[in-house]
C-alpha cells in the first residue's frame, strides 16, 4: 500500500507542477498540427513555442532566437559539452571542468576520454568552491571547452561566475565556456549578457516545470554541432519534433519566475532556515558545504553520523517524508557523494547525506513533520547501526 | 545595408544551413536580407546553387578563418 505523503523534500528531481503551467500544458497538447508546418493547423503550436522561447530568453537576458529547448537539464549538458568541443575542434581536444559537475557533465567528458580526448577535473574546497586559480592553470594552448556550474547539485555551493570565468578568459580568451544552471536559473538572477559564457544550461524543476523541460542557451557563433541530427528544429542544433508540452512549460515556468525571483529566494532561504535549525540541532548531523546565507536557497544537504544515507531516506519515506540520498542525482547509485569526496570529507560523512530540496509548494507545517520525523528516525537507526560507535 | 535576420548555421552540415536560410526567407519580407553564418565547406557548393534555383539573390559570399558568410536578398515572386 502506498504511504501518504507528508513532507515532500525532494523538489530538485521533481517538483509538483504549478497550476498555471499544468494549463499550458493541455493547452500544448490540445494543439493538433506541428510547430515547423507551414499550414495553418500549425501556426498556433509555432505561436506556443515561440512565445516560450521568448519566455525563456527574458529570464536570463537572452535572445530568444539563440535558446534551444531540450528534454531536460541533462540533454541540455550533453549538448553543450558534445556539442561544443566537437564544432570547435580547431581550438583543440581538451575540455576542463570542476570535480564536482553535474553527473551529465562529468560523465560526457569521460566519454570523450575513452574515446582519447585530454580531459582535466580540478579541485573545490571545503565549502565546495571551485579554484579560480586551478581552474585558469588547468587551462592551456589545447583547451577547447571549460564546463563549470552556477549553484552546485548536491551542497548548493553557489560558484562566483565573474571570477571563474575571468580566469578561465585570461588563460586562452577563445575557450568555450559552458555554464550549468540547471540548479540556479529561477532562484537567483543569472544574466547571460554579462557573464561572459558561450553557453547555459537551464532546467524546468527551479521554475515550478517538469523535469522533463529544459533548454540551452547558445552564443551566436560559439559553434554548436547537435546532438540529433536530420532536421533544421531547434535551427538545427536538435533536429526532431519539439516537445511542445515540456517547452510551453518551461516557458511559463520562466515568465512565472520573472516576477517572483526575490521573494522566491527570500521564502525559500527563510523555510530553509527553519529546517536547517531543527535538522542540525541533532547531534552530530553537520550541513554539507557553505554556511545557509551562503547557499542556493531551498538546498539542505546534511550527513548524519552513524547512519547511511540510503538507509535514513528509506526509513524517512516510509514514514512519508521524501528526500534524496545525498543527490537526487546519484540517489540508486549507492555510493559514496562524489561530491563531499572531492570537498575533503572522510568516509563517515560522505556515505552518510540526504539532500533536502525545497519548492514553491513547500509549507512550514512540512518542515515541521520532516524535523520531527527526522529526530525520531536517526535515533531508532542509530541505536540499530553497526556504524553507531 | 542592414540585415533582417542572421541564420547562426555555425556547427551543422548541410542541407541545414540552406534549410534554415530557406526558412528564414519565409518569414521576412521580399527584398530583405538575410545573413548566414556557416562552417561546413559544403555551403560553398549548396548554398549559392540554391539561391540560384530559387531566384534568391546571393548579394555576398565569401569565407573567413573557416566561417563562410552568405548575405542573401529575398526576391519577389515572378509574375507572369
Amino acid at each position: 500500500m502506498l504511504k501518504p505523503v507528508r513532507a515532500y523534500l525532494d523538489h530538485a528531481s521533481s517538483t509538483p507542477l504549478d497550476a498555471e503551467v499544468r494549463e499550458a500544458v493541455a493547452a500544448a497538447l490540445r494543439c493538433p498540427g506541428s510547430p515547423d508546418a507551414d499550414h495553418p493547423a500549425g501556426a498556433p503550436a509555432a505561436a506556443m513555442l515561440e512565445r516560450a522561447r521568448a519566455q525563456v530568453a527574458a529570464l536570463i537576458g537572452a535572445d530568444p532566437e539563440d535558446v534551444i529547448f531540450a528534454s531536460g537539464a541533462t540533454e541540455a549538458r550533453n549538448l553543450a559539452v558534445k556539442g561544443l568541443l566537437s564544432a570547435n575542434r580547431t581550438l583543440g581536444p581538451h575540455a576542463v571542468a570542476s570535480s564536482i559537475e553535474h553527473p551529465a557533465v562529468i560523465a560526457t567528458l569521460r566519454s570523450r576520454m575513452r574515446d582519447g580526448d585530454p580531459v582535466s577535473f580540478t579541485g573545490v574546497d571545503g565549502f565546495g568552491r571551485i579554484d579560480p586559480c586551478a581552474l585558469a592553470d588547468a587551462v592551456g594552448p589545447g583547451t577547447c571547452v571549460v564546463s563549470i556550474h552556477h549553484a552546485q547539485h548536491e551542497v548548493g555551493t553557489i560558484q562566483d561566475l565573474d571570477t571563474l570565468i575571468d580566469a578561465v578568459r585570461a588563460r586562452r580568451d577563445e575557450v568555450r565556456v559552458h555554464v550549468d544552471a540547471a540548479e540556479s536559473a529561477g532562484i537567483v538572477p543569472i544574466d547571460v549578457t554579462t557573464i561572459g559564457a558561450d553557453a547555459v544550461t537551464i532546467s524546468g524543476t527551479a521554475l515550478g516545470a517538469p523535469a522533463w523541460s529544459g533548454a540551452l542557451w547558445v552564443r551566436r557563433g560559439a559553434r554548436l554541432h547537435p546532438l540529433i541530427e536530420g532536421g533544421v528544429q531547434e535551427a538545427g542544433k536538435r533536429a526532431g519534433p519539439i516537445d511542445l508540452a515540456g517547452a510551453v512549460a518551461l516557458g511559463v515556468g520562466a515568465s512565472r519566475t520573472g516576477g517572483m525571483l526575490t521573494q522566491r529566494a527570500a521564502e525559500r532561504g527563510r523555510q530553509t532556515r527553519l529546517l536547517a535549525e531543527r535538522i542540525l540541532a541533532v547531534p552530530e548531523v553537520r550541513l554539507n558545504g557553505p554556511p545557509l546565507v551562503d547557499r542556493l536557497p531551498g538546498h539542505l544537504q546534511v550527513s548524519v553520523r552513524g547512519v547511511t544515507g540510503e538507509s535514513l531516506a528509506l526509513a524517512l519515506g516510509t514514514r512519508g517524508v521524501c528526500v534524496s540520498p545525498g543527490s537526487t542525482c546519484t540517489a540508486d547509485a549507492g555510493k559514496a557523494s562524489p561530491t563531499l569526496e572531492a570537498m575533503g570529507c572522510d568516509a563517515a560523512w560522505t556515505h552518510a547525506a540526504i539532500l533536502m530540496t525545497l519548492g514553491d509548494t513547500t509549507t512550514d507545517a512540512e518542515l515541521v513533520v520532516a524535523a520531527d520525523v527526522f529526530e525520531s528516525v536517526v535515533a531508532e537507526l542509530r541505536a540499530m547501526s553497526p556504524l553507531n560507535p | 545595408m542592414s540585415d533582417a535576420r542572421v541564420v547562426d548555421a555555425l556547427g551543422t552540415h548541410c542541407p541545414v544551413p540552406v534549410q534554415l536560410l530557406a526558412r528564414a526567407l519565409r518569414r521576412v519580407t521580399p527584398g530583405a536580407t538575410v545573413r548566414v553564418l556557416a562552417d561546413d565547406p559544403m555551403v560553398a557548393v549548396d548554398l549559392p546553387a540554391w539561391c540560384h534555383s530559387h531566384d534568391h539573390e546571393l548579394v555576398a559570399f565569401g569565407q573567413s578563418n573557416g566561417v563562410w558568410t552568405a548575405i542573401v536578398r529575398h526576391r519577389p515572386p515572378l509574375r507572369a
